[in-house]
C-alpha cells in the first residue's frame, strides 16, 4: 500500500514539476501535506484493535477423530447397514452451544426412485452446561444407500453464540454398496429369442439409475469366439432415468450362433454397473 | 388498491387520534393564513437588476434561477436581468456564473418593480454553497445546521456505477452495502438498511429495506442532482431518517417553448455492461413534460483470483468470472406539469424493474451440490435471482398562499420482490415444493406530505407540517420469512429558523410521531414427502404495536468571516421497529441464514450531535465534520447458540436491541494550487460499539481515504470544452473491529483514472465522452460491505468503462 502511495507521489512530481514552479512554497507545503495523509494513514492502520477481552469472542474448538478424511465405509452383499462412527473432541473457553452434524452427498442433486436414495443424515446435540466432551454417535447407513461420495459438515456453537473459526467443518468419506446397482427394465429383446442374419433387432431397455446415467456401452460379442461385432458408445448423457433404444441391422457375413449383448452403463457418482444377468441371444 | 382500502379501514378505526392530529395542523396553518385570501392577485411583478463580479462591473451569461416557479434568464452583455410574470410572494433567487462562488437570496416581492443585485465572488473551487433545494429547506447550504452535500450532474456523471448507490460513493462517509455489482444499498456513517431515508420526489422509497440483499430500486440515470444530509432528520423525515437522508431530485424543466433530449450510454468491460438512457423533455407555455427510458445488462463480474474459499471447500472460478452475477435493468419514467402564477404542481409516473442473479454457492450450505461450471452464457440470468420492480405514481405540488408556500407530495409505490430459486429437500421424506418461487414480497405504501413554509419577518422562518402513511405488505412464494403485515405511521412538526444576527443562526424543532403495526400470525403447513398434512407449526405470532415517539432537533450555524464557518446539531432521533424485525422466522437466503425476530422491540431512539468546521477561500476548500451518536436501543441481529430447526438449518439469529456508541467524521479538502489543477482528498472513518454486549457492530465500513489529482487540459477550442484527465487512489484501510462471526477485512489500495471532454457543436447539440479505468492494477480486495464477504467472494477486477451523453 506504501509502494502504491509511493508511485503516486513520483507521478505528481514528474507531471507537476513545471507546475510546481508557478507555486509559492507554501502552497507546496500544503500539497505534500495533502497526499502524505493517506501514508501516516496506513501506517496507523494496525492499530486498531479487536474487541475488549470481557466480552466472549473465543470461538469453540472441534477435533474430529471419525470419520477420517477419505475414510470408506463398505456395505458388503446381503448387508442390511453399517455404521458411520462420529468420534470428536469438542471444547470452549466458556460453555458450549450446541452441535450440528449434517451428512449430504456430494453428487448432483435430484429426485430419487423407490429402491435406492442418497444417504442423509442430520442431528443437533445439545452441549450446553459443558466446556469439554466427547461425542461418541454412530449413524446408521441403510444397504439401500445409493454408493459415492458423501459430505459431513460439523457445526458448533459456544453459548454466546460464537460458530467455529471456519464457520465449518468438513469431512469427504465415502460409501460403497455392494446390494447397489440400478435398475433395468428390458422391453426388448426377449432371453433366448432367435434372430435371422440380415434382419433387424431392436433393443429398448430403460435404466434406472438413482443418479444420472453418464455414459453407455453395448457390445455384440460371439460367445465362442469372443469376436465383437457390433459396438455403440455414448457419453455425457446426464440422465435418469435413461431409455436406451437402438436398432441393430445384423449383417449376413457375421457367423451364426449365440450372442452375448453386454450392457454397461457409468452413473454420475463414477461407478460402472453392466445388465445382470447378461442378455443372450441366437443369431440364424 | 389493498393500500387505499387498509388505509380506509385505519382512517376508520383510528379517526379518533387521526381527527386530533388533522385538527391541529389545521389550526396551526389556520393561525398563519390570513382568513379570505386563497390565491395571490392577478397583479404581475418585475424582478431585475444586475449580478457584479468583484470588480462591480457587470457579468455577462450569469444565469438566475428563481427556485420556486423554475423560472430562468441569462444576464445581458451589461449584467444585467430582468424577470417577468412573478406574482406577489417570496421567492429563491440563485445566481450561477462559472468561475465564482454559486449565490442566493430570498425576497419578498411586494412592490411592482423589486430591484436584486447579486456580487458573485471568484472561485475556482466545484463544490461551491448552492442552494439546498430538498424539501423543505429551501436555504443556502451555508444556513444550514448539518452539513449538506450536494451532488449534481457531471459529478454523478463523472462517478456513474451500475447501481445508484455506488454513484454517490465518490463523498466521504458514504458508502453502498452489495450484492455483486448490479445490488446495492447506500450507507452514511455506518449505518443503512432502514437507517437512511432515501426520498425520490419528495417521497420516501419504502421497499424491503431491511434485507442486507436487497438493492434500492432507483434509475441511476433518473437521477439529476442529489442532496445527501450525513444525520439524523426524523424532524422533517419521521421515522426511517435517523441516520440520514438522501434526497433525490429531478431536473428543472426547459423554458417556454424549448423541446430538448438526451441520450446517454455506457459500456463497462469487466462484467460487459451495455446501458443506455434516453429522455425527452419540454415546456409549452408552461405546460411541461418529460419522458425517460432506460435499460442496463450486464454478465458475469470478473474477478483477479481463480479460485474462492468457503466453508471449508476450495471452488475453481472458471474464467475467473463468478458464476450468475449478471443482471438486467428496464426503467422508465413520465412527468407531465403546469407552472402558474399560483404555484407549480406535476404529477409523475416511473417504475424500475431489476433480475439479478446470485452467487449460486451462496444458496447452498452443501458445496458437493454446487457446480462451478457456468450456464451456456456468461449473461443467462439462471437460479437463484432476484426479480424486483418498483413502481411509483408521485404528485408534488407548491401553492403560494399570499407570501407564503403550501407544499403537498402524494404518492403511491408498489415494490414487488420475487426471490427466485430451486426448493430444496435436505431429506428425502421431506415434501418437495413445487415452483421456483421462493419468495414473494409485495409492499403497496401510500404517503402524503404537507408542509407549510411562513416567514414571519427577515431574521424568522418556519415550516410546519405533517406527514401520513399507510402500507401494506403481502407475502407468498414456498417458503416463509416475514408475515403479511399491514400499519399506519402519522407525524406533526414544527421547526423554526432564526437569525440572531447576521452571522449567526440557531434553528430548532419537534416532532410528534404516532404509528401502528399489525402482523399476522402465519402457520406452516408441514407436508410429508407424498403431500399429505402432518402437522402445523406456528412460525408468527399475531403482532399489534403501537409507538409513540417524539423526537426534536436543535442546531447553530456561525460565520465569523465569510470564509469560515462552524456548525452544531443537536439531534434525538427515532425508529418505529419494522415487521420483519419483530416477526422473521425464517431461513434468508441473502444473508445465508436464519432470521428472527423479537415482537417486544421497542422503538429505537438515540442522541446524535454533529458538528462541522469549514474554510473556503478562492482556491482552498476544508471541511472536518465529526459526529458522534448514541443509540438508547439500537436493534440488530445477532447470533444465538441454537440451531435452526428449519432443514436448511444453520445457525438462529435474533434481533435484539441494545445500546450503541458510534462516533467518527469526515475530512473534505479541495485545493487549486493554480485553476486547473485539482487536487482532493477525502476521509472518513466510523468507530461502533455496542455498550451492553461490549462488541463492535455488524457492517461497520472500513475506513477510508480518498485522494484525487485532476488536471483541466490546454486544449480548449470552440467545440472541446473543459477537457480533463485525472488519477484517484481508494485506500481501504483494515477493519478489524467485527461483531460476532463477522470476518476481518483486509485494506487494500484500488487506482482509478480517467479522462474525458465535452463537445459542443452548437447551441442545439453537444457532446460527452469519458474513458475511465477502474482498479487499474487488478487488485484482488474484499469489501467488508458486501454480502458476498462471507463467502471471501472478490470485488471486481480491472474495468475500462466508457460513456458517451449527446444532448439535443
Amino acid at each position: 500500500m506504501q509502494l502504491l502511495c509511493t508511485i503516486k507521489l513520483n507521478y505528481i512530481s514528474l507531471h507537476t514539476s513545471k507546475l510546481i514552479k508557478k507555486m509559492k512554497l507554501q502552497n507546496v507545503f500544503l500539497f505534500a501535506l495533502m497526499f502524505s495523509l493517506p501514508v501516516w494513514f496506513t501506517a496507523c492502520n494496525d492499530d486498531d484493535n479487536g474487541p475488549d477481552d470481557t466480552t466472549d469472542t473465543t470461538p469453540p474448538e472441534i477435533e474430529v477423530l471419525r470419520p477420517e478424511s477419505g475414510e470408506v465405509r463398505e456395505i458388503r452383499e446381503g448387508e442390511e447397514s453399517r455404521n458411520l462412527h462420529f468420534r470428536a473432541n469438542v471444547s470452549d473457553n466458556v460453555e458450549l452451544g450446541e452441535m450440528h452434524i449434517d451428512v449430504h452427498h456430494a453428487f448432483d442433486d435430484h429426485t430419487h426412485g423407490k429402491n435406492f436414495e442418497p444417504f442423509h443424515y442430520d442431528k443437533v446435540f445439545d452441549l450446553t452446561g459443558t466446556r469439554d466432551t466427547f461425542i461418541d454417535y454412530d449413524a446408521v447407513i441403510p444397504n439401500t444407500t445409493i454408493p459415492g461420495e458423501y459430505h459431513l459438515t460439523i457445526e458448533v456453537t459456544d453459548k454466546a453464540g460464537n460458530a467455529l473459526a471456519d464457520g465449518v467443518k468438513n469431512i469427504s468419506f465415502e460409501i460403497t454398496n455392494a446390494n447397489f446397482g440400478p435398475v433395468w427394465t428390458v422391453n426388448s429383446p426377449e432371453q433366448g429369442s432367435f434372430v435371422n442374419r440380415g434382419e433387424e433387432l431392436e433393443i429398448d431397455i430403460e435404466i434406472e439409475g438413482f443418479v444420472d446415467v453418464e455414459e453407455i456401452n453395448f457390445e455384440m460379442i460371439h460367445k465362442d469366439t469372443e469376436e465383437v461385432v457390433y459396438d455403440f458408445h455414448r457419453d455425457h448423457l446426464h440422465a435418469d432415468p435413461y431409455h436406451f433404444r437402438r436398432t441393430v441391422v445384423t449383417q449376413t457375413e457375421w457367423p451364426a450362433g449365440e450372442y452375448i449383448l453386454y450392457i454397461e452403463v457409468e452413473l454420475e457418482n463414477g461407478k460402472y454397473y453392466h445388465l445382470y444377468p447378461v442378455l443372450e441371444i441366437i443369431l440364424q | 388498491m389493498n393500500a387505499i382500502r387498509y388505509f380506509m379501514f385505519i382512517l376508520a378505526k383510528r379517526s379518533l387520534i387521526l381527527a386530533k392530529l388533522l385538527a391541529g395542523i389545521l389550526i396551526i396553518v389556520a393561525f398563519f393564513l390570513k382568513p379570505g385570501i386563497v390565491v395571490a392577485d392577478e397583479e404581475k411583478f418585475l424582478l431585475y437588476g444586475h449580478v457584479l463580479d468583484e470588480n462591480m462591473e457587470g457579468l455577462p451569461g450569469a444565469r438566475i434561477h428563481v427556485h420556486e416557479t423554475g423560472h430562468t434568464v441569462f444576464t445581458d452583455s451589461a449584467g444585467h436581468y430582468e424577470i417577468h410574470g412573478l406574482s406577489r410572494g417570496t421567492y429563491h433567487i440563485h445566481a450561477y456564473m462559472k468561475g465564482y462562488r454559486s449565490t442566493a437570496q430570498t425576497i419578498s416581492l411586494r412592490s411592482r418593480f423589486t430591484l436584486v443585485t447579486f456580487h458573485m465572488r471568484p472561485s475556482v473551487l466545484e463544490i461551491g454553497e448552492v442552494l439546498i433545494e430538498a424539501h423543505p429547506y429551501k436555504l443556502e447550504e451555508r444556513e444550514k445546521s448539518q452539513e449538506v452535500i450536494v451532488l449534481d450532474r457531471s459529478t454523478l456523471e463523472k462517478n456513474r456505477h451500475t447501481s445508484f448507490a455506488e454513484t454517490i460513493e465518490s463523498v466521504p462517509g458514504v458508502r453502498s452495502v452489495t450484492t455483486g455489482p448490479g445490488i446495492a444499498r447506500p450507507m452514511l456513517r455506518g449505518l443503512s438498511f432502514h437507517r437512511i431515508a432515501v426520498v425520490d420526489r419528495g417521497i420516501k422509497q419504502e421497499g424491503q429495506q431491511w434485507g442486507a440483499d436487497h438493492g434500492l430500486e432507483i434509475d441511476p440515470y433518473d437521477v439529476e442532482r442529489v442532496e445527501i444530509i450525513k444525520g439524523p432528520n426524523t424532524i422533517l423525515y419521521g421515522s426511517d431518517a435517523s441516520g440520514g437522508v438522501i434526497n433525490i431530485r429531478t431536473p428543472g424543466f426547459p423554458d417556454k417553448g424549448i423541446i430538448r433530449g438526451r441520450i446517454e450510454s455506457r459500456a463497462e468491460s469487466n462484467h460487459d455492461l451495455i446501458g443506455g438512457s434516453a429522455m425527452v423533455e419540454g415546456n409549452y407555455e408552461d405546460n411541461f413534460f418529460r419522458f425517460r427510458y432506460t435499460q442496463q445488462e450486464y454478465g458475469n463480474y470478473r474477478v483477479p483470483s481463480d479460485s474462492v474459499t468457503f466453508s471449508g471447500w476450495n471452488f475453481p472460478i472458471h474464467e475467473n468470472r463468478l458464476k450468475n452475477t449478471a443482471g438486467q435493468e428496464m426503467a422508465f419514467s413520465g412527468t407531465a406539469g403546469m407552472h402558474r402564477s399560483w404555484g407549480h404542481t406535476q404529477v409523475s409516473f416511473s417504475q424500475f424493474n431489476q433480475s439479478a442473479g446470485l452467487f449460486p454457492g451462496a444458496m447452498n450450505r452443501h458445496p458437493g451440490a454446487f457446480n462451478p461450471r457456468h450456464e451456456t452464457s456468461h449473461r443467462t440470468i439462471s437460479l437463484p435471482r432476484q426479480v424486483t420492480s418498483h413502481t411509483k405514481l408521485i404528485s408534488n405540488s407548491k401553492i403560494l398562499l399570499r407570501d407564503n408556500w403550501l407544499e403537498a407530495d402524494i404518492g403511491y409505490q408498489l415494490n414487488h420482490r420475487r426471490e427466485e430459486a430451486e426448493p430444496h429437500v435436505h431429506n428425502p421424506n421431506e415434501y418437495l415444493p413445487e415452483g421456483i418461487d421462493h419468495l414473494i414480497l409485495n409492499l403497496h405504501t401510500l404517503s402524503a406530505n404537507v408542509r407549510y413554509h411562513h416567514i414571519f419577518s427577515d431574521k424568522t422562518r418556519g415550516i410546519f407540517g405533517t406527514s401520513v402513511s399507510a402500507h401494506q405488505n403481502e407475502a407468498g412464494g414456498y417458503e416463509f420469512l416475514i408475515p403479511e403485515h399491514r400499519g399506519m405511521d402519522a407525524g406533526i412538526f414544527a421547526f423554526l429558523h432564526q437569525y440572531l444576527s447576521d452571522n449567526l443562526i440557531i434553528n430548532g424543532g419537534l416532532r410528534l410521531d404516532y404509528g401502528i403495526l399489525e402482523s399476522q400470525r402465519y402457520d406452516q403447513i408441514k407436508r410429508d414427502a407424498t403431500g399429505e398434512i402432518t402437522d402445523t407449526i406456528m412460525r408468527a405470532p399475531q403482532i399489534n404495536r403501537n409507538f409513540y415517539n417524539l423526537s426534536g432537533t436543535a442546531g447553530m450555524t456561525w460565520h465569523p468571516n465569510d470564509q469560515a464557518s462552524i456548525r452544531a446539531n443537536l439531534a434525538r432521533h427515532f425508529r418505529v421497529p419494522r415487521a420483519p424485525e419483530l416477526a422473521a422466522n425464517g431461513f434468508h437466503h441473502g444473508t445465508f441464514r436464519h432470521e428472527q425476530g423479537d415482537p417486544d422491540l421497542n422503538s429505537e431512539t438515540g442522541y446524535q450531535l454533529d458538528l462541522s468546521a469549514r474554510y473556503q477561500n478562492a482556491n482552498i476548500l476544508i471541511s472536518l465534520s465529526p459526529f458522534i451518536n448514541y443509540y438508547e436501543n439500537f436493534i440488530y441481529l445477532t447470533p444465538t447458540y441454537r440451531f435452526s430447526p428449519l432443514p436448511s438449518r444453520g445457525q438462529v439469529y435474533q434481533y435484539e436491541q441494545n445500546s450503541v456508541l458510534m462516533t467518527g467524521g469526515e475530512v473534505f479538502i479541495e485545493y487549486h494550487p493554480i485553476p486547473p489543477l485539482h487536487l482532493e482528498l477525502g476521509a472518513d472513518y466510523v468507530w461502533s460499539q455496542n455498550l451492553d454486549q461490549n462488541i463492535p457492530l455488524p457492517f461497520t465500513p472500513q475506513p477510508s481515504v480518498f485522494n484525487e489529482i485532476a488536471y483541466h487540459l490546454p486544449l480548449e477550442t470552440r467545440v472541446v470544452k473543459s477537457p480533463f484527465v485525472n488519477v484517484n487512489a481508494r485506500l481501504f484501510a483494515n477493519q478489524n473491529r467485527v461483531a460476532r462471526n463477522e470476518k476481518a477485512t483486509e485494506g487494500a489500495t484500488i487506482l482509478n483514472a480517467a479522462t474525458g471532454t465535452s463537445l459542443k457543436f452548437s447551441d442545439r447539440l453537444d457532446m460527452n465522452v469519458q474513458f475511465q479505468v477502474r482498479n487499474i492494477m487488478n487488485t484482488e480486495y474484499q469489501n467488508h460491505l458486501s454480502t458476498y464477504r462471507i463467502l471471501n467472494l472478490s470485488e471486481p477486477g480491472r474495468n475500462y468503462t466508457l460513456y458517451l451523453s449527446i444532448n439535443l
